[in-house]
């Protein structure tokens, strides 16, 4: 476990750092993002997918998002990639990467920056094109970079393929000759060939099984560990998410509720909503190590469409006052720069995980 | 768990021929539940879990080749007439799936499906019916019960779609129910609430359930047993506790250790080299074998599932001699 409690140390470093405003930039600075859709048909409703989500994300930093689904985690991650701009969606707020106002550039100028952040999907079989070969997948956005030609474009598929452990015969494979896996590193190798400071990765291990989920777990670790790549990680899986990030974020109905390092959000949550995703999870270990109660929430996420006034939490919640359903509680920072965001946070004593070793 | 098992399955084995051969899907399955008891089925993706339970009621595909046999209460379920078999589903054997409609029709409201289904099985009236099915959703933890009666199945949340079709399944009592990754497609936390909705039911009705799943965390809290799949065959059989503690076989000790789970770095995650067989091509010896650190010569003969210690039954011949790390030596 040694390498594991210096990258909680790690961690804890850069959680200081970032509040009070980090004394070294940013890589990605995400300023009250919030994300309106309106559905189609005769109702014309507006779905509040994001409301006023602000993080930052240092570089070679991973920054786990966690929370329920139709929380507005993809939502965040698209946002980020500027893959929203449409009629039926209204963005707000302001996405920097490395200084630089994403959400201010045209499509060309953007172009020009895509090489600096790159995502990817849960489903590895939606991301590459069933007609192409492998090699000429990863080749293509080279290619439009204008990164490389001829000879050359072949040793740098070559070697991208290496560097997330498939042999070079498979750069003449179609996605429909692989497995999930393959596909998953495939995609990886893609994303990596071009060299970006920030990959937005969005349920990338939950359709695999979980021994090749370690697998790919592994190689992204890798890659941070020589690269000093940042990630956002999105996952609605605690330990998936736990044993990659240096701080989570938890979403619930789109916003942020809490962000910390992994360890004080896993072993002292100070959101209700946290507390009990953290209940929920199944563990894998024998029972006498689970000697818990479990909290069971009632009914499911309220719609986004017709939010509750107020804590959005506040109808499941056990902890919810007449104060709660008045006001908004705002993301306030608390010991060491713990951020939740919840009228009670001072007063509720609120369980964790034990966690025993590192992160 | 005491008693007299309500479920035997002996020596079931499931093949299809397909081009590429015979596919040998499920081999040499033996296992038993008691009334009341939960046992839950691991193992990656087509190690046939869902076979297995599908024979358990007599709905394999018809291209399936079926040996061995299952006996609820004595009878051979493999052996009886379809005619027959339709009686025996939803009255004694029930089954719910990872994706409610395909259980639900969803032209029909929720409350005439669960009714249709208690007049059908129970030989109610339709009052009595009506009265019964909104009875039974709020048992199930369905809010409003006489609203959602009225509902159609694409009007509930996913959570409530889940628990309307385990009312579903519930409306003859049945004794056993197979529950296919019930809980896959929620989130945790409605996971947890189906998942305590299956506990309360073998607990308070003896309700006898074989939970299938790839996750070993859902197993832990649920079932007092344990079977790891590994490419058709059942690889360990054993308390929950003893699986995740002490496991015996390679590949259960090898599941425990590529769980990501807080505490674990994900550059400390360990993945099983290789990739599961293809049912048409398996290694003649130990299935695990081209997998497995602990390999020797002795391997490449066919495993037997023979018992290491009471209750606990492992196909693999290092067993004994082997100290295989289990889910606290990961967390420790
Ligand atoms: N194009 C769209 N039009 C209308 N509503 C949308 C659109 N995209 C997303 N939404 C809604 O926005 C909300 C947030 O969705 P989002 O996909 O971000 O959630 P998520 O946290 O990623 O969930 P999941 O875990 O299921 O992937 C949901 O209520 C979703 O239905
Ligand atoms: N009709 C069929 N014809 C040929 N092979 C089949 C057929 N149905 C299933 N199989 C094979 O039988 C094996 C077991 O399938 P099964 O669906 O039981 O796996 P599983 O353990 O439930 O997997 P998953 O976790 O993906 O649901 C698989 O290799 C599958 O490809
Ligand atoms: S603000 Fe109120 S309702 Fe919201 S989480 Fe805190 S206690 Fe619960
Ligand atoms: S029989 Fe041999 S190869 Fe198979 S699991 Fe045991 S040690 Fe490994
Ligand atoms: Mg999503
Ligand atoms: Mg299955």
């Amino acid at each position: 476990m040694e390498s594991s409690s210096i990258d909680v140390s790690i961690a804890d470093a850069e959680a200081t750092r970032i509040d009070p405003p980090a004394a070294r930039r940013a890589l990605l600075q995400v300023e009250d993002l919030s994300v309106r859709f309106r559905t189609r048909g005769p109702s014309r409703a507006v779905v509040h997918a994001v409301t006023d989500v602000s993080v930052e994300i240092a570089p070679g930093e991973t920054l786990g998002l966690i929370g329920e689904s139709g929380s507005g985690k993809s939502t965040v991650a698209r946002a980020v990639s500027q893959l929203l701009r449409g009629q039926r969606v209204q963005v707000t707020g302001s996405i920097s990467l490395d200084g630089v106002r994403l959400d201010q550039l045209s499509k060309r100028e953007l172009r020009a920056q895509r090489h600096r952040m790159q995502m990817i999907f849960q489903d590895p079989n939606d991301a590459l094109d069933p007609r192409m070969t492998v090699g000429q997948s990863i080749e293509e956005p080279l290619r439009i970079l204008g990164r490389t030609g001829g000879d050359q474009l072949g040793a740098t598929v070559e070697r991208a393929l290496d560097t997330v452990g498939l042999a070079p015969a498979m750069a003449a494979r179609r996605p429909h000759e692989l497995s999930g896996g393959q596909r998953q590193r495939v995609n990886i190798a893609r994303a990596m060939a071009l060299e970006p400071q920030l990959v937005l990765c969005d349920e990338v291990v939950s359709a695999l099984d979980v021994s090749i989920q370690a697998d790919i777990l592994n190689l992204l670790a890798a890659f941070q560990r020589e690269r000093h790549v940042a990630y956002l990680f999105i996952s609605h899986d605690l330990g998936v998410v736990a044993s990659v990030s240096h701080r989570i974020g938890v979403m619930y109905l789109g916003r942020l509720v809490e962000v910390g390092t992994t360890s004080q959000v896993v072993r002292t949550p100070r959101h209700p909503y946290t507390e009990a995703l953290l209940s929920a999870e199944p563990e894998a270990v024998p029972s006498r190590l689970r000697a818990r109660t479990r909290i069971i929430l009632d009914g499911d996420i309220p719609s986004p469409i017709d939010p509750p006034s107020g804590c959005g939490f506040r109808t499941r919640c056990r902890y919810a006052q007449d104060r709660c359903e008045a006001e908004v509680p705002p993301l306030t920072p608390g010991p060491d720069g713990h951020l939740v965001a919840c009228h009670f946070a001072d007063e509720l004593h609120l369980s964790g995980r034990a966690v025993p070793g590192g992160r | 768990m005491i008693g007299e098992p309500l479920l035997e399955v002996r020596d079931l084995s499931i093949t299809f021929r397909t081009p590429a051969g015979v596919a040998q899907a499920v081999t040499g399955s033996s296992f038993t539940i008691a009334p009341g008891e939960r046992v839950g089925m691991v193992g990656e993706s087509g190690s046939g879990k869902s076979l297995t339970g599908l024979s358990l009621l007599g709905l394999l595909p018809p291209a399936a080749e079926v040996s061995g046999e299952v006996l609820l209460d004595g009878r051979n379920l493999l052996a009886t007439p379809e005619r027959e078999l339709r009686a025996v589903r939803g009255r004694e054997v029930s089954m719910i799936f990872q994706e409610p409609m395909t259980a639900l029709d969803p032209v029909f409201t929720v409350g005439q499906q669960i009714s249709a289904t208690f007049r059908a099985h129970r030989g109610v009236g339709r009052a009595e019916a009506k009265r019964r099915a909104i009875d039974l959703l709020g048992e199930v933890g369905i809010p409003e019960p006489a609203r959602r009666f009225r509902e159609y199945p694409h009007q509930l949340s996913g959570g409530m779609r889940q628990r309307a079709m385990i009312a579903m399944a519930l409306v003859c009592e049945p004794r056993l129910l197979v529950a296919d990754e019930p809980t896959t497609a929620l989130d945790v936390t409605i996971q947890a609430q189906v998942l305590e909705l299956i506990a309360q039911l073998s607990r308070d009705r003896g309700t006898a359930v074989l939970l299938i799943t790839h996750d070993l965390g859902v197993v832990a809290e649920t079932c007092d047993r344990v079977l790891t799949m590994y490419a058709g065959q059942i690889v360990e059989r054993c308390s929950t506790d003893d699986a995740l503690e002490f496991p015996r076989h390679p590949y259960t000790s090898g599941l425990l250790a590529a769980i990501p789970r807080p505490g674990v770095a994900a550059e400390d995650l360990r993945s099983i080299p290789g990739r599961v067989p293809s049912p048409v091509d398996l290694p003649p010896g130990c299935r695990f074998g081209p997998r497995c650190d602990h390999h020797q010569p002795r391997c490449d003969e066919a495993q037997e599932l023979t018992e290491a210690a009471p209750g606990r039954w492992v196909r693999c011949c290092r067993h004994a001699e082997l100290d295989l790390p289990g889910a606290v030596e990961m967390i420790g």
